[in-house]
């Protein structure tokens, strides 16, 4: 029982966040693609 | 709030501005030995030793006021304080290259005619006084009436003497909001170009001069027909070096994956948690994180090559080629980044000053293979293409990698050739300055793929273990029917939805197995290579450890045309969602982008299909 709610956490967890970082998030939208313009230390 | 001084560094291309920001500020913003790499703005800030707080600004690199593309009049309006919602800078910093004087000066008495704050920063003089250019810096100051400080970009205190003077001069005379510009005539410029000659004639000694081994080594490298062969060359190494190399970092591993792997099995009892570590997140996630070593020996190339000023050799190289096309030399840079992610491919078409040559090079940087596809094509050619040198000198797999990026290339060439002929165009010959030759900086490398690696990891844990989980869970449930006989995930919504997109991709060959793995392939081409690891995994086909041995168990399960046509689609295949979503960006509406998404899917299936019919002829499978 406990294995299964834990596994069910995660997933929702997954699930959620990939929603949100596919769909929701400007993190590739070429302002600072974190593939290939690293974060920077400064003050953004 | 306390109030912080604003500067902006402004420079020709390639004269080590990003580098001084990246001192100044303590960022990691991409340089090399090239033209062209920034363009767009960029901020940071440090304090000064008197505690004094500095906004540093990074502005994109431009040989005059006057632009002639994107990332150029970028600079202009931020110069001139026209950028809305944006301060203007109390003080400008131009940076100039110390070695190359007789170019940058016009800008710098351009900057002046302002009337801003400015500061002259001698960059590079290291290399300057090893080139043995001797520059008199008081007398420069006094010529140009403005302060002259040295900087070397590339040393821990090479900043030094720049942070000084705007510590020792802050606060500036608070700039008006815009200042007016007038483009200069061409007497004006020409007499700007008079007044360069004279100040260095009074101010700089270049009779000991020595840099003639740059001419020397371009005498062969720009020849024609040797600098083309050594192109080739220098290419072909590097993607035999990716296999070759490779091997030993990967099996350690795979080996360490499949340890994990069998621990969870030991202990967890058999039941959903354990199948959601093993089978979605070491399985999924840990078979794409065994590309790592393969992605870091390309970068260790293109990051040498970056750093040596060889790359826009290679552009003036194939100006000539990608002319017939329709293209010029300008795009190469573009393109060439595109090899990393489209991306900041497409963010660099900025530097192109032709709308169309920009145009046709944002829809054909797509086709430039990019690293995230280096997992899906190396786990294919692992699987299916066997190990065995070639000639005796070269391995077929590093070989047959080194065909599909050729095919990426080529049918971009192709492209760009159909949209010239639609648009009757005229060739524009490629003007760019080529940086002088350098070893390659052991600690540039070393950092850059250390950043390379971590983004990679943080990448496989951010966005790859997320989505394989998701995967997981749609291959995992509804559980199945009770008797079922074979494997369950046929029964899962996976499955379902394998089977439907089945329907119209077994023309080309693929499974539905493949057919679920090209969903989440969207988001990021690698998930494909984690998404199968998790569906052959549930299917059993595996044994325990699919991410141990992936690609023999894609041998057993798929026939070689339908490998192959797996490969011929992933040269063309449609661009993650990312990669849409910058090209309308940059083009302002989601024409452009639908046209791509169209035009790469079409020429995907065609030619899955094509290559799968005829590898099906010739194998008789």
């Amino acid at each position: 029982m406990w294995d299964t709610l834990i596994t069910l956490t995660i997933v929702a967890a997954a699930i959620v966040y990939s929603i949100r970082r596919v769909f929701f998030s400007s993190h590739c939208s070429g302002k600072d693609c974190e593939r290939c313009s690293p974060p920077t230390k400064s003050d953004h | 709030m306390s109030h912080s001084t604003v500067a902006a560094l402004v420079g020709a291309p390639n004269c080590g501005k990003t580098a001084l920001f990246n001192r100044l500020t303590g960022s990691h913003q991409k340089v090399a030995n090239y033209a062209g790499v920034t363009v767009e703005r960029k901020e940071g800030s440090l304090t000064s030793p008197q505690g004094k707080r500095i906004q540093i600004v990074d502005l994109p690199g431009t040989y005059s006021l006057t632009p002639t593309s994107l990332d150029e009049s970028i600079t202009r309006r931020a110069v001139l304080g026209q950028l809305q919602e944006e301060t203007p800078p109390e003080l400008l910093v131009c940076v100039v290259d110390a070695t190359n004087l007789r170019l940058h000066l016009r800008l710098v008495l351009e900057l002046k005619r302002l009337g801003r704050p400015l500061v002259l920063a001698l960059n590079m003089m290291d290399l300057a006084r090893s080139h043995g250019i001797l520059i008199d810096v008081p007398a420069l100051s006094r010529e140009l009436d403005l302060p002259v400080v040295e900087t070397i970009a590339v040393d821990s205190g090479g900043a030094a003497g720049l942070v000084a003077f705007i510590d020792q001069n802050t606060p500036f005379a608070v700039p008006a909001r815009t200042v007016p510009w007038k483009d200069p005539t061409p007497q004006e410029l020409q007499s700007i170009q008079l007044r360069v000659r004279t100040i260095l004639a009074a101010t700089c000694d270049e009779s000991k001069r020595d840099d003639h081994w740059n001419e020397r080594i371009d005498r062969v490298v720009m020849h024609p027909l040797w600098g083309m062969l050594i192109l080739a060359l220098v290419l072909f190494l590097t993607f035999q070096a990716v296999f070759t190399w490779a091997t030993i970092p990967m099996d350690l591993i795979k080996g360490v994956v499949g340890i994990a792997v069998n621990w969870v099995h030991q202990i967890l009892p058999a039941g959903l948690l354990r199948s959601l570590l093993a089978d979605g997140v070491l399985n999924g996630a840990g078979s794409v994180l065994m590309f790592l070593p393969q992605i870091l020996i390309l970068f260790a190339f293109i990051l040498a090559l970056e750093d040596s000023g060889y790359l826009p050799r290679a552009a003036f190289l194939l100006d000539r080629v990608m002319g017939t096309v329709g293209l010029s030399g300008r795009s190469f840079i573009p393109l060439l980044s595109s090899f990393a992610c489209a991306i900041p491919g497409i963010m660099a078409t900025r530097t192109i000053q032709n709308p169309r040559d920009r145009l046709t090079t944002i829809l054909i940087a797509p086709l430039m293979t990019c690293s995230a596809r280096l997992p899906v094509y190396a786990l294919l050619i692992s699987a299916f293409i066997p190990n065995r040198p070639v000639l005796g000198l070269f391995n077929l797999q590093g070989v047959v990698l080194f065909i599909l990026y050729c095919a990426g290339i080529i049918s971009a060439m192709g492209v760009a050739l159909i949209m010239k002929q639609r648009a009757r165009h005229r060739y524009q010959a490629l003007m760019m300055e080529l940086p002088a030759y350098r070893l390659p900086n052991l600690r540039n490398l070393v950092m850059g793929l250390v950043e390379r690696g971590a983004l990679f990891i943080m990448r496989t844990g951010t966005i790859i273990l997320p989505i394989t989980i998701v995967i997981w869970f749609l291959s995992a449930f509804p559980p199945p029917p009770p008797g079922l006989v074979g494997p369950a995930i046929r029964h899962s919504f996976a499955g379902m939805i394998g089977q439907v997109l089945g329907v119209f991709f077994s023309p080309i060959g693929f499974n539905w197995q493949i057919c679920i793995a090209l969903i989440p392939g969207m988001v990021a081409r690698e998930v494909a290579v984690g998404a199968l690891g998790t569906v052959y995994s549930l299917s059993g086909e595996g044994g325990n450890s699919v991410s141990e041995a992936l690609a023999p168990v894609l041998a057993h399960s798929w026939s070689l045309p339908t490998a192959l046509a797996l490969l011929a689609w992933y040269v063309y295949a449609p661009q993650c969602v990312a990669t849409l979503s910058a090209v309308r960006r940059e083009t302002g509406s989601w024409r452009i982008p639908s046209l791509m998404l169209v035009y790469l899917f079409g020429l995907a299936y065609g030619a899955a299909f094509i290559t799968y019919h005829v590898a099906l002829a010739f194998t008789g499978a």
